[in-house]
């Protein structure tokens, strides 16, 4: 069984990033990148199915310049087989990446495709969906549980939605998208990483693959969210007990 | 003394080689473990030397990786390589005097858990952040932690 895995180099987490004064973006320069943490979590699944021994093959796949690779390293790091790099410099929109993918997956014919939910970048969560429509595969979104079932030609996907859990069934194959809770990314290994270096990329281009990007979308403007009220100080334990008792944490 | 020396010699490399080079550590090492092996030579061949020198191979290749290991941990943890740097590189130098195999094993076990803790500290940091970020109940629950009606949110949802 084949996995397909599109991982995206954004901002990392922990950075901390200044909108730029034009308000066109945020300031890159000189910020650590790194892979997007739903799609680390998408990876971790899809290296523990190929443990497991469901799947056979992992495959990873980025869009972007070519400083995209190193996304595409640490994922072979962490137990990938392939890195997929489709190379471009024009800004990408998730219809873009979907139509990609799209044509990947017409080619490659996996037999899953787990993504992670969104980007922390930009928050879209709308590529697992769109490829889904796009493919017209049945999708899971927001997956906190994936079982394959014995004959590995179907999914059971529990998806965490407002108010509880939903699981839902579907046939392979099937896209994907992964939440927080679906588990814990591992550490690479210094020697997995070293061997990681050398591997082999496959390096594509959106003409290669005959799409044209979607330039539809434009940025208008980016500016900081409005600070959060709340967080106040409290006198006694009493209050703390009282209110945590309240909200129903204890 | 000859430890200490060739133990310089090899976090100074590691440092060399931590920066974005193909790690081909052969090179480096070489030349270092040459020199050492030259003032083995020069004393009396004895086979029971010869075997520490291998055991001492083995263990100053462990003793790099795991250096290695915690300076790449660093890039990638919210702690900073020069944090991680400035409490690890005194310890190692500390110990670097040290030749008999059991201390050295005791000493690389005791790396081996603090980087385990290292990546536990990264994880739950991650996790806290994205939940902090993306979970909407939880961010509910932080901002109205102390306010008198609870009513209004929905009770069930949780």
């Amino acid at each position: 069984m084949k996995i397909f895995v599109p991982v995206k180099r954004v901002i990392d987490y922990a950075a901390k990033i200044r909108v730029r004064p034009d308000k066109s973006g945020v300031d890159t320069n000189g910020v650590r990148m790194s892979t997007n943490p739903f799609d680390e979590i998408a990876i971790e699944e899809a290296v523990r199915l190929k443990e497991k021994g469901i799947a056979k093959e992992v495959v990873a796949i980025t869009m972007g310049p070519k400083a995209s690779e190193e996304v595409l390293r640490s994922s072979l790091a962490i137990g990938a087989d392939q890195g997929v790099i489709v190379n471009t410099d024009k800004p990408l929109n998730p219809l873009s990446v979907a139509k990609l993918l799209q044509k990947l997956a017409e080619t490659e014919k996996p037999n899953l495709i787990i993504m992670g939910k969104q980007a922390i970048d930009d928050d879209c969560n709308q590529t697992a969906q769109m490829l889904a429509g796009l493919l017209k595969w049945p999708q899971a979104t927001f997956a906190s549980k994936i079982e394959i079932s014995e004959s590995k030609d179907s999914v059971k996907v529990t998806r965490e939605i407002d108010g509880g859990l939903e699981t839902l069934s579907m046939k392979l194959p099937a896209i994907i998208s992964c939440d927080l809770r679906l588990n814990e990314p591992r550490y690479a290994k210094l020697a997995n990483i070293m061997k990681a270096k050398k591997v082999q990329l496959t390096t594509k281009t959106p003409e290669d693959l005959g799409v044209q990007l979607n330039e539809n979308l434009k940025i208008v403007s980016v500016e900081e969210p409005a600070k959060r009220s709340g967080g106040s100080k409290v006198t006694t334990v009493d209050d703390i007990v009282a209110s945590l008792k309240k909200h129903s944490l204890i | 003394m000859f430890k200490t020396y060739k133990f310089i010699n090899v976090v100074s490399t590691t440092r060399l080689m931590v920066s974005n080079r193909s790690i081909n550590s052969s090179g480096i090492n070489i030349s270092g473990s040459s020199s050492g092996s030259h003032q083995f030579s020069s004393s009396n061949n004895n086979t029971e030397k010869d075997h520490q020198n291998s055991d001492n191979k083995e263990l100053r290749y462990a003793v790099k990786n795991l250096y290695k290991h915690l300076m790449y941990l660093g890039r990638l943890s919210f702690l900073g390589v020069d944090y991680i740097r400035d409490k690890a590189k005194p310890q190692f130098m500390a110990n670097s005097h040290l030749t008999d195999p059991k201390e050295i094993n005791i000493c690389l076990e005791r790396t081996k858990y603090v980087i385990k803790e290292i990546e536990a500290l990264n994880r739950l940091h991650k996790y806290r952040s994205l939940k902090k970020s993306y979970d909407h109940e939880f961010q509910k629950i932080n901002d109205d932690f102390l306010s008198a009606n609870i009513g209004d949110s929905n009770s069930n949802s949780r």
